[in-house]
């Protein structure tokens, strides 16, 4: 498929990367670290119910909550609050698991593909986290779906999936082949954007259409890498507001979750990812395999010794890091928080100081940005106000958090730090909701309980009332025959 | 977003509130100067003191409402609003209703509504209509092009001055000699009365040029990106279609298109009133239904209604639509 193949996008914007930055493209491997956390929560925030008891021994690969799997093998020796990378800069259950060295692995050895899947807890390693296993089902559902593998990476500063092609290219094309198997389709769509040069020639290098892969190159618009704007310029189809990929028959998998399905279906538990570590300015970037439940400031130690410039960056600003990329990234402070499925960049140094926002204007350069075609500026009134209904309206959830409308609006308005706000409120408004509405059940169930109990009761003691009744009259009845037998048969 | 980004770094092209409005001021020189040259002195006094009073409106506004001064006079837009409404007046409008229309335009048109980027109806807009149903007589009057305009002759600025400060009144029996009706009224009038216009003789050039200078104004605007062309364009279609329409089902109007176009304030409202950002809906859509409405209203409202020119009152009403437009076109669209 050639350029003219690719579909528009409305708004989205083109970034240039500074010329003379410098990635190394070389995969690292972080060492283990001794105490590894596993924040209980999944995607949407739902806080899980551990599986395992304090003191218990674990091997990789072993499930210890609901979709979550220990990294390493080790004690779990402690569940705690600890603060974890999301922008609400909260503290969420935590299962805190000292490993023992010796990196055990359970065997994932189930015999449907999609339960493999499952047991080795493969989630996206792109944005949002899903599992990955669940999304494969959904789009099952409609008989042979559209494969697009989301190999774009479209922030600067963000090359853990460059890194990866360029260094296991042919991992890469058999993880698509294995999954192009797996869902029984006949081939791949694979983007990749066209500035990733290096990448495309090592892909190119060892054949992709042996694999049935069908290398896609895109021109460079952010964020193409999202879902819904990937869809869009693959295939035309612009999603619907409650529309996921899976909804159009689409399955849309990142490069890096592809491999992982792949080492799932192999019999190896999803417990790393690469994470791109670069500085603030964007000059230097490295890329470390990194355990799930690692340390940000572990990692970020061992990436300092690694690497000079990083270095120099982490002692001009040791207290806080960007998680994510320059644009849909959010600032914390640097702390034990663990690398996540999602946390696939840290941006380090000082950060450029955050300009006063003035006025809106309405200029509507947001609206002009915005590649899922919102009309920021509303939302963003709707957010000030936390007004979630308007918010709704103007369909709060459509939003990628891409960061295209902060970076044009004239009035130095963090659009995005706001929208993801109102995202937040929502969905604790929602769980309230959730709670009163179990609760109410749960008052009424109660309630009509007690009603039906003392209409039960009354009902009894009507009835034992009538049986008492009915037995002293039986009684009567007894004595009256008596006293006739009495009578006629009278005494000789 | 983090505070990471130096966004000059991504190479994203980026305008600044400041930009804009500057912008705006630089493309609103040309016909101004046209104005002042072709009216005389009126103009620049009509422009000095309602500017002045805005800026000081606003400060005091501020600081009743606990804002930050500076950085909201130094944005420009109370001056880009100053100088909007002091280019809708005449150039012999008295001091005291030009500052009445100043102080509706600040306080009723941005600060009740909760200032910059929060006001529903153009100020400036608004304060044109504070003025033109209150003093009727006056917004109606102008001078005659080329009359009373050397600005060498200090006779002349003092009569001006009286001009201003007075009223009508002060210059006698002159007066009548160098006023006349809108262009556009006096066209009207000579319309109703079935007589054959010429157009070129009613001193059409000034208001041609200056009209042309507010388009290339605007030409400009569009090419440095401060203003998208789906307002002016939509709104210059709809008036000509309009007009068009007029001419073809009442036969007693029989101005050509282009005269129409280019006399009044059509030019003006289209690429400098329409398009400000803060009233005008944001989607492409919206904003071509909003502009054609303008366009539309304006027609009706110059050829059908008492008023002289229809933009002001065409903006004002389409700007009560644009929450309306803007929810309507952004759902439409997913739902």
């Amino acid at each position: 498929m050639n350029h003219t193949d690719i579909h528009p996008l409305s708004g989205g914007l083109a970034l240039s990367v500074p010329t003379n930055a410098h990635i190394d493209a070389t995969l690292h491997t972080a060492p283990l670290a001794p105490q590894l956390y596993l924040p209980l929560v999944d995607y949407s925030r739902t806080v899980l119910q551990p599986n395992v008891t304090l003191g218990q021994s674990v091997l990789a690969g072993q499930s210890v909550a609901r979709g979550i799997i220990a990294p390493s093998s080790g004690t779990i020796t402690a569940y705690i609050e600890h603060s974890w990378p999301h922008p609400s800069n909260t503290q969420v259950p935590t299962l805190v698991l000292q490993s023992d060295g010796q990196d055990r692995f359970i065997p994932i050895d189930h015999v449907h593909p999609l339960e493999r899947i499952e047991a080795a807890a493969v989630h996206g390693l792109g944005g949002a986290g899903f599992s990955t296993a669940a999304k494969i089902r959904k789009a099952c559902e409609f008989g042979r779906p559209t494969l697009v593998v989301n190999a774009v990476e479209c922030e600067p500063g963000i090359a853990c999936d460059d890194a990866l092609m360029q260094q296991q290219p042919r991992a890469v094309l058999e993880a698509c082949r294995s999954l192009i198997e797996l869902l029984g389709v006949y081939s791949a769509q694979f983007a990749i954007e066209d500035d990733k040069q290096l990448a495309l020639n090592a892909l190119q290098a060892c054949e992709p259409e042996q694999y049935a892969v069908d290398i896609v190159t895109l021109p460079v618009i952010y964020p193409s890498g999202a879902e819904a704007p990937l869809i869009q310029r693959l295939t035309g189809i612009a999603l619907e507001y409650d529309q996921r990929a899976a909804d159009v028959g689409v399955v849309c998998l990142n490069v890096a979750t592809v491999l992982s399905i792949h080492n799932a279906l192999q019999g190896r538990p999803a417990v790393d990812r690469i994470v791109s570590i670069t500085t603030q300015d964007l000059h230097h970037s490295i890329n470390i395999r990194t355990r799930f439940g690692t340390p940000v400031n572990a990692l970020m130690t061992f990436a300092a010794s690694i690497n000079p410039a990083i270095a120099t960056a982490l002692q001009q600003n040791s207290s806080t890091i960007t998680v994510g990329g320059p644009l849909s990234g959010f600032q914390k402070t640097l702390d034990t928080s663990p690398i996540l499925a999602t946390t696939n960049a840290l941006l380090v140094g000082p950060a450029d100081p955050v300009p006063t926002p003035s006025a809106c204007i309405r200029c509507a350069e947001c609206t002009v940005a915005c590649p899922v075609n919102l009309l920021p500026q509303e939302l963003y009134t709707a957010a000030v106000t936390e007004d979630i209904d308007t918010a709704n309206r103007y369909l709060l959830d459509v939003c990628v958090l891409c960061g295209c409308c902060d970076l044009v609006c004239p009035a130095d308005i963090p659009l995005t730090s706001w929208f993801r706000f109102a995202k937040d409120a929502k969905r604790q408004r929602q769980q309230e909701q959730t709670a009163a509405t179990l609760a109410r059940a749960r008052s009424d169930n109660h309630n009509e309980r007690e009603t039906r109990r003392a209409q039960e009761k009354a009902e009894a003691d009507a009835a034992r009332r009538a049986q008492a009744a009915q037995r002293k009259e039986s009684a009567a009845d007894i004595k009256a025959a008596i006293a006739r037998a009495k009578n006629r048969r009278p005494r000789s | 977003m983090s505070g990471a980004l130096t966004h000059n770094r991504l190479g994203v092209k980026r305008l600044k509130t400041s930009t804009i409005m500057s912008s705006v001021m630089l493309a609103l020189i040309p016909g101004s100067i046209l104005m002042v040259y072709w009216l005389g002195p009126g103009v620049l006094m009509n422009l000095t003191v309602s500017v002045l009073v805005a800026v000081a409106c606003e400060a005091l506004c501020l600081r009743c409402r606990q804002r930050a001064i500076t950085p909201m006079i130094a944005d420009g837009s109370i001056v880009l609003a100053a100088w909007l409404l002091a280019l809708c007046l005449p150039p012999a409008f008295p001091f005291g209703p030009l500052i009445v229309g100043t102080l509706a335009m600040c306080v009723l048109g941005k600060h009740l509504y909760g200032g910059l980027g929060q006001n529903l109806f153009n100020p400036a807009m608004v304060g044109y209509a504070v003025l033109l149903v209150s003093f009727p007589t006056a917004m109606t009057t102008w001078t005659q092009p080329g009359e009373l305009t050397a600005f060498n002759d200090t006779a002349n600025w003092g009569s001006w001055w009286a001009l201003k400060w007075h009223g009508v009144s002060s210059l006698g029996g002159s007066w009548d000699a160098i006023t006349q009706a809108t262009p556009l009224d006096h066209l009207r009038s000579l319309e109703r009365q079935s007589l054959i216009v010429d157009v070129d003789a009613l001193h059409s050039p000034p208001w041609r040029a200056l009209s042309l200078a507010w388009l290339a104004g605007g030409l400009y605007l569009l090419v440095r990106g401060i203003i998208r062309w789906h307002i002016p364009v939509a709104m210059l279609v709809a008036a000509a279609l309009t007009h068009l329409a007029y001419r073809f089902f009442f036969p007693e109007y029989s101005l050509p298109l282009l005269p129409a176009l280019f006399y009044g304030a059509l030019m003006l409202g289209a690429f400098f009133i329409a398009t400000d950002p803060v009233t005008a809906p944001s989607s492409v859509r919206s904003r071509l239904c909003y502009g054609a409405g303008i366009g539309v209203l304006s027609m009706v409202i110059r050829t059908s209604s008492n008023y002289p020119e229809g933009v002001a009152f065409a903006v004002l009403l389409m700007n009560a639509t644009t929450p309306l437009l803007d929810r309507w076109f952004v759902l439409d669209k997913r739902l």
